[in-house]
């Protein structure tokens, strides 16, 4: 008798656990109806009474409790300013290593419960979410951002667009580039300092490394690592990796190659990768010269780590304008939250005041055109000897570099990146760097036409 | 004879020397990250560390200043102390239940189980998370203390290991014996066989234990409430996406390892009796 009740309980939690796997679609289908019509009143009375009006006539007392996911803490920081307008809107913000962002979406994404109003979207995989739908389209229903987003930079809204047009996130940055220099250094070994006369010694690629030699000779290196200078070549292409499901490799990118092994060659970087520690301590030597790097290079990595070199550096355009990076918010399409979701997302994206707040405390280049225009006028940075960012910023801006990013970059730039590293150390030759490149790149995309 | 003591002596410098080294490969990481866990994070990236430095503070508060280490800790040593005693103890009743008693099906339920051991959790991830959805554990520590349920093979490694050991260690005889003298099923095992086996419990506990402490993945998926986030996941936050704060990194790093050394100081007897135990008794 004990022994069959033994093997019985036995099975039934083998079976329980074989079983539960599959078969929670009901479950979800369930769920959604019910989840709509419970919102569709409440949104619909929302839409009669802000349509097309500005923000102080919404109504400010939603009480909601939002959860959201992020993979940095920079949201963290909107929090206080938007509970003075909105105070009944609880605002739980769960912090997620990027690197598992999407490991732990993808399962809650496919269970249908329990997913967050908000989440963020890297610009790695951003395209990936915009296009698999799972955010609402900003532009339609409750929403109706659409007269809402003139002063939002283009970058920030083609990003967040899908291939059918619908705006399905936005984000409060903008991330041009920049070549974050050294005026100390510059003053040294080129005779001038100031960000206009340094840009000429970089006008095009050739007279860059041109340039690099003249450091070389004077024992600094010109680069921290290569894999900088590939951000803003990822800008000289004029099309993107994926054009129609097709792998696209840019002559620039071939080129580029070549820089590559210069650079490695001739010593005109540090020999290391992008974030390693003496990639970091490079800011506070003397053997560094710049940094290719957006936006979130100067304020979380030139400037964080700046101490004795505080005031030294400058910046100043490469041979190509270009953008990089950035992270994207969107609202779950069947969040039960999506008024006071919207009023979170459109806080923190398309309220100049309060972006310009924000980047008066942090430093940082915000998504929105008119707050970047008023802080261009302000005073500059001391880090940057009175260089005003946001004023150099919006001169990248205004040049509209090149916006190629796809849902693959993530994966298609580490293969390029390992090609570029073979062929430069000269391990392969080049045309056996760029077929290792298509074959790494049709492991991870079967689907990609690569010719 | 005294020829004899110089070999001797020349064996022992030698051997001595040997281990000595051994030692110290090994406690180079754990000293690196305790002396680095006191220094800035530019004093770490730009020059080896070999003296402590005052960095201590400023790094606690830094680490403070981005997650609770401290909630993590605690959370983590909740649901590895739990995890630990359960998988234990229920380890070792499955692997008796397979060992010593013939049942219809015994065979394949067995192969079963090894077989989850061979599937990696990556795979099964998202199945793993529809079934907590299920059974509402999803954000709740509980789940990973409920030891049959965690996505690990540590306590299929533990019936695997232990019913090795009862087949070796526990004779039926001994078994009939007590039956005969009127000892239920359950008191069998829990007053002949569990304490005849206790140094194989002993050491699956600590590596459960430690499985347990440093799961990642597992409970990065299923909890969402940054409050009842694990040690592993704090970890990965301080690490952030653009930050840099290496002292503070080894200081978590360090507070981390702490309790996994304890372990092993005041258990690596159990170790070593477990899985150096064989057919002899």
């Amino acid at each position: 008798m004990r022994k069959k009740l033994v093997t019985l309980l036995l099975t039934t939690a083998v079976c329980l656990n074989i079983l539960s796997g599959c078969g929670s679609k009901p479950v979800q289908e369930e769920n959604e109806p019910t989840v709509q019509e419970e919102n569709k009143p409440a949104v619909q009375e929302e839409n009669l009474s802000a349509e097309g009006v500005i923000e102080s006539e919404v109504d400010t007392n939603i009480t909601a409790e939002l959860n959201i996911w992020s993979s940095g803490e920079e949201l963290q920081r909107f929090v206080e300013g938007f509970n003075k307008i909105y105070p009944n809107i609880t605002v739980n913000i769960t912090v997620i290593p990027n690197k598992e962002f999407l490991s732990k979406l993808t399962p809650v994404l496919s269970g249908g419960k329990d997913v967050p109003d908000i989440f963020t979207g890297e610009s790695d995989y951003v395209k990936y979410l915009v296009n698999a739908g799972v955010w609402d389209d900003l532009t339609g229903e409750p929403y109706q951002a659409a007269n809402q987003l003139d002063d939002i930079w283009d970058y920030v809204k083609d990003v967040g667009t899908d291939d059918e047009g619908a705006v399905r996130a936005l984000s409060w940055q903008t991330t041009p580039g920049s070549v974050i220099y050294r005026r100390d250094l510059a003053e040294k070994v080129l005779g001038v300092s100031d960000p206009k006369e340094v840009a000429a010694y970089l006008s095009d690629y050739d007279k860059m490394m041109e340039t690099a030699g003249i450091f070389k000779d004077n024992n600094i290196a010109m680069f921290g690592s290569w894999e900088d200078v590939m951000l803003m070549v990822l800008s000289d292409r004029s099309k993107p990796w994926v054009v129609d499901g097709k792998l696209v490799i840019d002559p620039k990118m071939e080129e580029f190659l070549d820089i590559v092994k210069e650079i490695y060659e001739k010593g005109y970087d540090l020999n290391v990768s992008e974030w390693d520690p003496e990639w970091i301590a490079g800011v506070e030597g003397d053997e560094v010269f710049c940094y290719v790097l957006p936006t979130w290079g100067y304020s979380f990595m030139v400037k964080a780590n700046a101490v004795n070199t505080m005031g030294k550096w400058g910046l100043c355009e490469g041979p190509n304008p270009y953008i990089n990076g950035g992270t994207w918010l969107g609202i779950y399409k069947d969040s039960p939250n999506k008024e006071a979701a919207w009023a979170f997302l459109e806080y923190v994206t398309l309220n100049s005041e309060a972006l310009q707040e924000y980047a008066v405390t942090y430093g940082e280049y915000v998504g929105c055109k008119t707050a970047d225009d008023a802080l261009a006028q302000g005073e500059g940075e001391e880090n940057l000897a009175g260089q005003n960012l946001y004023k150099f910023y919006n001169q990248v801006m205004a040049k509209n570099p090149n916006v190629t990013i796809t849902e693959y970059d993530g994966q298609i730039n580490t293969a390029y990146k390992n090609a570029a590293k073979a062929y430069a150390t000269g391990k392969v030759t080049k045309e056996e760097a760029i077929q290792q490149f298509k074959e790494d790149v049709a492991t991870a995309y079967p689907d990609l036409v690569i010719k | 004879m005294v020829k004899i003591t110089i070999k001797k002596w020349i064996k022992n410098i030698l051997l001595y020397g040997f281990l000595l080294l051994l030692v110290v490969i090994t406690l180079i990481p754990f000293y690196l990250i305790t002396v680095n866990a006191t220094h800035s994070s530019f004093e770490i990236v730009t020059q080896l560390n070999l003296l402590p430095g005052k960095y201590l503070m400023e790094n606690y508060r830094k680490l403070q200043s981005y997650v609770n280490i401290w909630s993590g800790f605690f959370n983590s040593l909740l649901i590895s102390v739990v995890f630990m005693a359960g998988s234990g103890y229920f380890g070792a009743l499955v692997a008796f239940g397979f060992e010593k008693y013939q049942f219809k099906g015994k065979k394949f339920l067995y192969a079963l189980l090894l077989a989850s051991m061979m599937i990696p959790s990556q795979v099964s991830m998202i199945g793993f998370y529809r079934l907590g959805l299920k059974l509402g554990l999803v954000n709740k520590l509980i789940t990973f203390m409920i030891p049959f349920f965690a996505p690990g093979v540590s306590s299929v490694s533990t019936i695997f290991f232990l019913r090795g050991m009862i087949s070796q260690g526990v004779s039926t005889s001994l078994l009939e014996a007590a039956r005969m003298e009127g000892c239920s099923e359950f008191g069998i095992f829990n007053r002949i066989v569990f304490p005849c086996i206790m140094p194989g419990v002993a050491t699956m506990c600590i590596f459960n234990f430690v499985n347990s402490w440093n799961n990642y993945i597992g409970p990065l998926i299923m909890i969402t409430d940054t409050k009842k986030y694990t040690m592993p996941i704090l970890i990965s936050l301080v690490k952030g996406i653009y930050l840099t704060n290496y002292g503070a990194m080894y200081l978590a790093v360090g507070i981390s390892i702490l309790v996994v050394v304890v372990v092993y100081l005041f258990c690596s007897k159990y170790i070593i009796d477990g899985l150096t135990m064989g057919a002899e008794k």
